[in-house]
């Protein structure tokens, strides 16, 4: 009975486009295409709300102002920078079924499945033995390497980033929030 | 010497560690013990940690991790963890690491290293991916860890001085229980307590490149912070992350600040079929059996969308 309602609301989620509720956290635009050169569509305020449909890489598509179009990750943070949520229908009602935890009033509800804190890392038991079975499971680094072909992905050399303090401090004497554009 | 001398010490020694670092600490403190000396044998105790001693202080803490959360029961899942692991620490300066990946059987969001190559990753964290770029990049935040030997450095830094005394310049064995009675003691602490903050964002920096040598994506950590950063902070399920890592928010920041080099790699594949494929999989025989789980669009979206899609 429970399994065909959530069939049937896993159904509705391809005629609902799944959407989550975003917040703009620094002036941008939103533009046509997942390019920073495309035509933009919209310029997007701090603080505005936008809706999120996909990812693209470093892009969002979103719904703002009834335009569909995309926006830098790096402008938005994803949830609606409130307490209360609009959202409702499928989403909501999905996740209170799942986890009995309410989305639109952020209320949680008694599940039975508690979460690990420290006192479980405290009380622990060592277990080598859950340690040692690990080795079975172990993937040699010819395997790795023909697994990761199977999806193109090709090694890249790069060297690592500098530390974020000294860059932050960089770039309040650069005025522009995405210097690589 | 008495016991209580040695912890007075102890504690005088955590006062001072950081004097320590910047002027030797020479002097004599009573009873004829050289402060500065001890001091100085737990700072080049791990400095100079031979591979197969890193190993087994690692193992102990891994122990520890599978003491409190039990694997995953699904032997394809956890090959397939490990098939992404192993690739992406091979583009670290640590290659040759006997590299182990185990994904644990808990709803909480979290994940954790040890040392000499040691990654975990609870469920709860796999079902919020939307993608292979995402489980990449976060366990190349934890690889990160193990690379820079973030642990071992937080014990040098002088909180687990006792730890470090009782490991210093010696063998650690699988019966010595007294030594890794010592250990687990310390990896407790250190677990519950958390690394630095500055640590996590180092980690958060290398993970980001060491996943885009991998040739994915590097948006993927990214996009999992951004998932983490949306969720209700008073679910029980992040207490522990946020109790013993930056906010979300404030590591996006940070990446967002240095991230300019990677806008090249951003054209690289997500790899999104192969990871819901192995998810739904993984679900289909049950990996997932457990109390109020199924995929759902809450639990996680990209993998209810896939399988219904597929079935």
């Amino acid at each position: 009975m429970k399994r065909r309602l959530v069939t049937l609301l896993l159904c509705g989620l391809s005629l609902a486009v799944q959407a989550d509720p975003a917040q703009v956290i620094r002036a941008t635009e939103l533009k046509d295409k997942p390019f920073s050169d495309a035509l933009t569509l919209l310029p997007l305020a701090e603080q505005a709300r936008v809706e999120v449909l996909a990812r693209e890489g470093g892009w969002y598509q979103v719904q703002a102002e009834g335009k569909r179009g995309w926006v830098r990750m790096t402008a938005l943070r994803l949830g609606d920078g409130s307490a209360k949520s609009g959202d409702s229908g499928v989403g909501s009602a999905l996740q209170f079924l799942s986890t009995g935890r309410s989305g639109s009033s952020g209320v949680t509800v008694a599940t039975g499945v508690r979460g690990l804190d420290a006192a479980d890392i405290t009380n622990a038991v060592p277990n080598p033995r859950a340690v040692d079975s690990l080795d079975k499971l172990a993937i040699a680094p010819d395997d790795a390497r023909r697994y990761a072909a199977q999806e193109n992905l090709q090694a890249q050399s790069i060297a690592y980033l500098p530390d974020a303090k000294q860059a932050v401090q960089q770039k309040q004497q650069n005025t522009n929030p995405f210097p690589w554009e | 010497m008495a016991n209580i001398h040695l912890k007075l010490l102890c504690a005088a020694a955590l006062n001072f560690a950081t004097a320590a670092v910047a002027g030797p600490l020479d002097g004599l403190l009573g009873n004829g013990v050289d402060l500065g000396r001890i001091v100085k044998s737990a700072k080049d105790a791990f400095a100079e940690v031979r591979p197969e001693q890193e190993r087994a202080i690692g193992h102990e803490a891994a122990a520890v991790l599978l003491g409190a959360v039990p694997l995953v029961r699904d032997q394809g899942l956890q090959r397939y963890l490990n098939r992404v692991g192993r690739w992406v620490a091979l583009q670290s300066e640590r290659p040759e690491l006997e590299w182990r990946f185990g994904l644990l059987d808990s709803m909480d969001v979290n994940a954790f290293a040890a040392p000499g190559g040691y990654v975990f990753i609870t469920r709860g964290l796999l079902l919020r991916m939307g993608s292979e770029a995402e489980l990449a990049g976060v366990l190349a935040h934890e690889v990160a860890h193990v690379v820079r030997q973030h642990h071992l450095q937080a014990v040098r830094k002088g909180a687990r001085i006792d730890l470090a005394i009782g490991v210093a310049g010696t063998q650690v064995k699988s019966g010595d229980r007294d030594k890794l009675d010592k250990i687990a003691g310390g990896f407790k602490e250190l677990y519950s307590r958390g690394l630095d903050k500055d640590d996590e964002h180092e980690a958060d920096r290398m993970g980001l490149v060491l996943a885009a040598r991998a040739g994915y994506d590097p948006y993927g950590l990214p996009a999992t912070l951004q998932t983490l950063g949306a969720m209700n902070p008073q679910d029980g399920a992040l207490a522990f992350l946020f109790k013993t890592h930056p906010a979300p928010g404030q590591r996006l920041n940070l990446i967002d600040a240095v991230f300019a080099p990677l806008e090249a790699y951003a054209g690289q594949p997500a790899v999104k079929d192969r990871f819901l494929r192995e998810l739904t999989a993984a679900q289909k025989r049950g990996a997932f059996a457990a109390p109020g789980v199924t995929f759902t669009a809450a639990v996680s979206p990209a993998a209810a969308r896939h399988l219904h899609r597929h079935d």
